[in-house]
């Protein structure tokens, strides 16, 4: 990368650090989630339910405020700083994967070292937390972040939902078959738990997160690709 | 201010439109359109409500993109080097949630390489009453007009396109930033300014386009401007152009 290059993407990380570290509401709630998740780690020397509202918190950050700038025009004065619309985006999702990835990462890591829990739950967490932190900065340009964040809370509950009644309701068949694992899968990528936390993927590597990175990255070629050919500006006036 | 180009420089700097047609989702149709506002004089693009004029520019900014047709900077390849090197300012500017006046001169002095960051915020807390650490909604509409072209007139930009930049401006500083836009003008860059303002215009343009429906219906120097009935100002002389194009694209 290029000096001036490095240059403007460290001075966009500045700006948008600035205006996320005066969202205090958001701050206190990330607070005492991880104060409770540490709480609980400590306590019960296990993997903390608490950590798993992690990928929340990185698809919020990687949205908030993008949709705002997008409607009102204002994305013009960021991008006029001379970053196309990808590599604001990147710098956005790289700043909410580091803040959610250093603070839970250090945390349940120090559990994994004690051997409380493995290492692939924390690396499941982390890979599907840097997931969704790319998804909120890539569909927040186009949603709103409370509305993303709450289909996110639909999803997990319809994911739950399929393994405790929805598969045998609709297919008649239990969750572990052939046909209604296909289903899982889907709502698993949809969703925010990490393979480790669900009842079907617990046996299986981690390193099945990686498929949903590599789908992420496939989806986010072609929006890059699409933002070059297409209009930014969404407001008319006239 | 920026930098000042050289003459030679100033003398091939153009910003074009070719046979631009853009459609908006629900049917508007602006062009086929071909513009030039060249470095070193300020154009002055002009024509009744809904004539296109503020579609016209962000288009010009690379914001939007045309169907068909061709947008430009002399000397600029890729559609991000056009993003930016020409500075959009609308009629009602919009600023980055959650940033503060602060933020954004930190920003722009960063990404411009301005190394004068106080001096900047000194100018602006000047004409904004010391408010820097608020959030642009907090401004009054004037002030984020302030506020935008100060930046606008801060970065690196070649080209400054101002969408009725003083219409929500007191008298002074609309005199500044006609002082400012012609000093930019001077400096060889390009300024097209959009304005109903028939006033002002003369003071600051050396050239004027005319749109009406979509279409560029006339554009020429002030000594160009057709003058029916023998009115004598170009204000006078403008009003009636505004007036028989109206009518007929009325009929």
């Amino acid at each position: 990368m290029s000096e001036a290059k490095s240059r403007l993407f460290f001075a966009y990380a500045r700006f948008e650090l600035r205006r996320l570290a005066r969202r205090w509401a958001l701050w206190v709630c990330f607070g005492v989630c991880f104060g409770f998740g540490a709480f609980e780690m400590l306590q019960g020397h296990g993997f903390p339910g608490a950590a798993l509202f992690a990928p929340f918190f990185a698809l919020y950050l990687g949205a908030w405020g993008l949709f705002e700038d997008h409607r009102s025009g204002a994305l013009d004065l960021l991008l006029r700083g001379g970053l196309p619309v990808a590599q604001l985006v990147l710098v956005r999702a790289a700043l909410a994967a580091l803040a959610v990835g250093l603070s839970w990462g250090i945390l349940l890591g120090a559990g994994a070292v004690l051997c409380w829990f493995s290492v692939s739950q924390v690396a499941g967490l982390l890979a599907v937390s840097v997931f969704w932190a790319v998804v909120g900065a890539a569909l927040g340009l186009f949603v709103r972040a409370q509305n993303l964040a709450v289909a996110l809370c639909a999803s997990l509950v319809l994911q739950v939902w399929w393994f405790t009644q929805l598969s045998y309701l609709l297919l008649r068949q239990p969750p572990t078959e052939p046909w209604p694992r296909s289903v899982a899968l889907f709502l698993q990528i949809l969703g925010p738990l990490p393979l480790s936390e669900t009842l079907w993927g617990r046996t299986l590597s981690p390193l099945w997160e990686l498929g949903r990175l590599l789908l992420l990255c496939f989806f986010f070629a072609i929006q890059a690709w699409l933002w070059e050919k297409r209009s930014i500006l969404v407001r008319r006036e006239s | 201010m920026g930098k000042a180009l050289d003459s030679g420089a100033a003398r091939e700097l153009a910003l074009f439109a070719r046979g631009v047609v853009f459609r908006y989702p629900r049917g508007w149709e602006l062009g086929p359109v071909d513009v030039v506002a060249r470095g070193g004089e300020v154009t002055a693009l002009v024509g009744p409500n809904g004539a296109g004029k503020t579609t016209l520019l962000p288009l010009l900014a690379g914001l939007l993109v045309p169907e068909v047709g061709e947008v430009g900077l002399v000397g600029v390849r890729s559609r991000w080097e056009l993003v930016r090197s020409v500075a959009w300012v609308p009629a009602d500017p919009a600023f980055p949630v959650g940033a503060t006046v602060q933020d954004l001169v930190r920003w722009h002095a960063a990404v411009n390489q301005l190394d004068h960051t106080s001096a900047l915020r000194e100018e602006l807390a000047e004409t904004l009453g010391g408010r820097l650490g608020r959030k642009p909604v907090e401004l009054s509409r004037g002030q984020r007009m302030i506020l935008a072209l100060q930046l606008a007139l801060w970065s690196q930009a070649q080209a400054i396109l101002c969408d009725e930049p003083w219409s929500a401006l007191d008298p002074v500083s609309r005199e500044l930033l006609l002082a400012k836009l012609r000093a930019v003008a001077e400096a060889g860059k390009v300024v097209l300014v959009a304005s109903h303002d028939l006033l002002a215009l003369p003071r600051l343009a050396g050239r004027y386009v005319f749109l009406a429906a979509g279409r560029v219906r006339w554009s020429g120097g002030p000594e160009e401007v057709p003058r029916p009935g023998g009115s004598a100002d170009l204000p006078s002389a403008l009003l009636s152009l505004y007036q028989h194009v109206i009518s007929e694209v009325a009929q």
